[in-house]
């Protein structure tokens, strides 16, 4: 057990908690939708727990090449396109296609934006100077 | 010093930043920096928590006096529902999440939040799913009208045709999302983003009150996408509801959600007066490691109670629900220990915050015994649907949660401002706050066990409810009153600018160590991490500074 497993062993136990008590749940004769939709659930934060263990306690990528950048000014779009997907639902077809059109504009630059954007003084910056 | 790629955690701290963010509007909108997420999150919430208000001393107003036309029955509908829906998923939800995503980078020593980007986007989906849902109210036939968790068949195109409702379901769905994507990528920082020396057991209270509060979300948000996901196909095709087995369902997916969001909206607050009593009593938090232990097993048990709702239904199993609920009464109760051994002994100072956090104990009490009683079936079936319950979730959520906000807002407010407000009129927005919300909603549990049902836009004179809805409705308006209180003190504090200093508090945790505000990468070189020897580093500096030094 190390700082890498210790987190998982906790959302581990949380799920086996959860897990217990959604297997006695038949016992008290609930209908199996409740049952199966407590188990399907219980699924989540095992799969939490599967990636914490998966995924090393310090992300070897250097974080700081895009955590460390300029703002995100394309979220906003991103998230403005999708809700315009969602209303198109209700106002018509117009909406989803200028919402298709900002989601697919926005995404487009946010995995730009989110390269590594070398500068001047990025050795001093990173610390491997 | 460099480890796998990585910088050393220490000299991160140290870091500028490679691109300064734009100043000005667009560079909030954009922002990158965990605290301005939570800021935006917190000054949104608030400012619907303000709106909300309004709402409900609309309908306080309706109700303060037997047959009043204030309202028709439809709008009166409209505002509850808005009101509810509201509070939960776009005031106490979020704000609890907001006041995480700020501090708990800040409590845990650390620079960023992990995807800080996917976190923005969360902010960004909550916030227009806000406006989505408020803009039922321009539509013709009004906002929607079903009650906040919209039961179907009421809530099917057959029996409400409104547009409103529509909207509603997308805001509440975008807001979920949003709140969802928040929720993991917090877990995920205090899971994986540690500094080397912040091992499990030296995480403050109040962010392992986050992880609980984060594997709720996680666990529980997603069955209410499921359920709004049912209601949308419903709404297309009203035949779906027809059926038992998708009325009856959707009940379990919304209370799959619906309960366990009562925690996500309670577990932070305590967290919160976990660090402020501890903080304004001097000490260090009594029982830290059961109170742990309490958070994870009341989480765990929380996602067993759903169907304690449902009782009426009768189509859930009420020994296991009930079973469930009522155990809910231990760790509860080992978290209530804690917080009051904690108070026991120490050199309490009575601050604004400390105030709300002491009366938060007696009030959340009051909540929290009143819910035991409404787990039993027998009650249940009694005060089901009744001023009962309006009485009991109002004392969990505003005499609880919401004192619990503002001993966080005034806690913190020095340190996400640097401004230090005017203590004098926090006590009077205290003051105003415990006699209101005690006005308002103690009245109505009265109310429930004569009779009066929820959700009713008037009553007659004859049912001998008018005294008791009267007091309730001054109730309301003295909490306005207290509110008023709150933004004069607010105008006041940004007109005189006075500083407050890194740490006016005395505080334990280690955001108290950093400038007020903190700066872009939370920790500078004149303000670097102290060593990281417990849950109080900052109490176990000063108590080593205090100590004598050995004679020679």
């Amino acid at each position: 057990v190390n700082g890498t497993t210790k987190p998982a062993l906790v959302v581990a136990g949380w799920t086996a908690g959860n897990a217990v008590l959604a297997a006695i749940l038949p016992a008290f004769h609930e209908r199996p939708f409740a049952v199966t939709m407590y188990a399907v659930a219980t699924a989540i934060p095992a799969l939490v727990a599967l990636a914490l263990l998966r995924v090393p306690a310090r992300n070897p990528r250097p974080e700081e090449e895009f955590t460390l950048g300029g703002g995100s000014q394309w979220v906003l779009p991103n998230a403005l396109g999708l809700i315009l997907i969602g209303l198109g639902a209700v106002f018509g077809i117009w909406l989803v296609i200028i919402g298709a059109v900002l989601v697919v504009v926005s995404s487009f630059q946010l995995v730009r934006e989110s390269r590594p954007r070398p500068t001047a003084d990025s050795e001093a910056v990173d610390g491997r100077s | 010093m460099t480890t796998g790629g990585t910088v050393a955690w220490q000299e991160r701290s140290l870091l500028q930043p490679a691109h300064p963010e734009p100043g000005g509007p667009v560079g909030w909108i954009g922002t990158r920096d965990h605290k301005r997420i939570g800021l935006l999150t917190i000054g949104t919430a608030m400012a619907l928590f303000l709106l909300m208000g309004v709402l409900a001393l609309i309908m306080r107003s309706q109700l303060a006096q037997p047959g009043e036309h204030l309202l028709s029955t439809d709008e009166y509908a409209q505002l509850f529902t808005v009101h509810g829906s509201g509070m939960i998923y776009l005031v106490v939800t979020p704000v609890a999440l907001g006041l995480g995503v700020w501090a708990v980078p800040l409590q845990l020593g650390i620079p960023i939040i992990a995807a800080v980007r996917t976190t923005l986007w969360g902010y960004w989906l909550y916030a227009l799913g806000a406006i989505v849902l408020l803009s039922g109210f321009l539509t013709t036939d009004g906002a929607a009208p079903d009650g906040w968790f919209a039961y179907p068949p009421l809530s099917d195109r057959q029996y409400t045709p409104s547009i409103g409702v529509d909207l509603w379901l997308l805001g509440v769905f975008a807001a979920t999302v949003g709140q969802l994507l928040m929720g993991a990528t917090l877990l995920w920082t205090i899971l994986r983003m540690r500094p080397p020396r912040m091992s499990l057991l030296r995480i403050p209270v109040f962010s392992w009150s986050m992880v609980a509060t984060c594997l709720m979300v996680v666990m529980s948000f997603p069955s209410l996408l499921a359920a709004l996901g049912m209601l949308g196909l419903g709404r297309i095709d009203p035949n779906l509801f027809h059926h038992n087995v998708w009325n009856i369902g959707y009940q379990h997916l919304f209370w799959f959600y619906g309960h366990p969001v009562v925690y996500v909206m309670f577990f932070p607050f305590v967290g919160i007066l976990a660090e402020v009593i501890s903080t304004f009593s001097g000490r260090r938090y009594f029982g830290y490691k059961p109170t742990v232990l309490a958070l994870l097993v009341f989480a765990a048990l929380s996602m067993s109670v759903w169907g304690h709702h449902m009782f009426a239904t009768g189509q859930a199993s009420d020994n296991y629900y009930s079973l469930t609920s009522t155990a809910l009464s231990i760790p509860a109760g080992v978290e209530y220990f804690g917080l009051v051994g904690t108070l026991m002994g120490g050199r309490l100072r009575y601050t604004t915050p400390m105030l709300f956090a002491i009366a938060f104990l007696p009030q959340f009490l009051i909540g929290g015994l009143t819910g035991v009683m409404v787990a039993t079936p027998s009650l249940d079936k009694h005060v089901h649907d009744s001023y009962f319950v309006v009485a009991h979730f109002h004392y969990t959520l505003f005499a609880g949660s919401v004192f619990g906000l503002f001993a966080g807002l005034y806690y913190w407010f020095p340190k996400m401002t640097g401004l230090m407000y005017d203590e004098r009129l926090g006590r009077v927005h205290f003051v105003l706050m415990v006699i209101g919300a005690n006005m308002a909603f103690l009245p109505m549990f009265a109310l429930g066990y004569l009779g009066m049902p929820r959700r009713v836009a008037t009553y007659p004179a004859s049912a001998g409810f008018t005294t008791l809805n009267l007091i309730s409705s001054i109730g309301a308006f003295v909490i306005a009153l207290s509110m008023l209180v709150l933004l004069y003190n607010l105008f006041r504090t940004f007109a005189l600018r006075r500083p407050a200093g890194p740490d006016p508090w005395q505080g334990t945790t280690l955001e108290w160590v950093s400038a007020s505000p903190p700066p872009r990468f939370n920790f500078d070189a004149a303000h670097p991490l102290p060593p990281i020897t417990s849950y109080a580093p900052l109490l176990d500096a000063r108590l080593r500074a205090d100590e004598p030094e050995p004679a020679r």
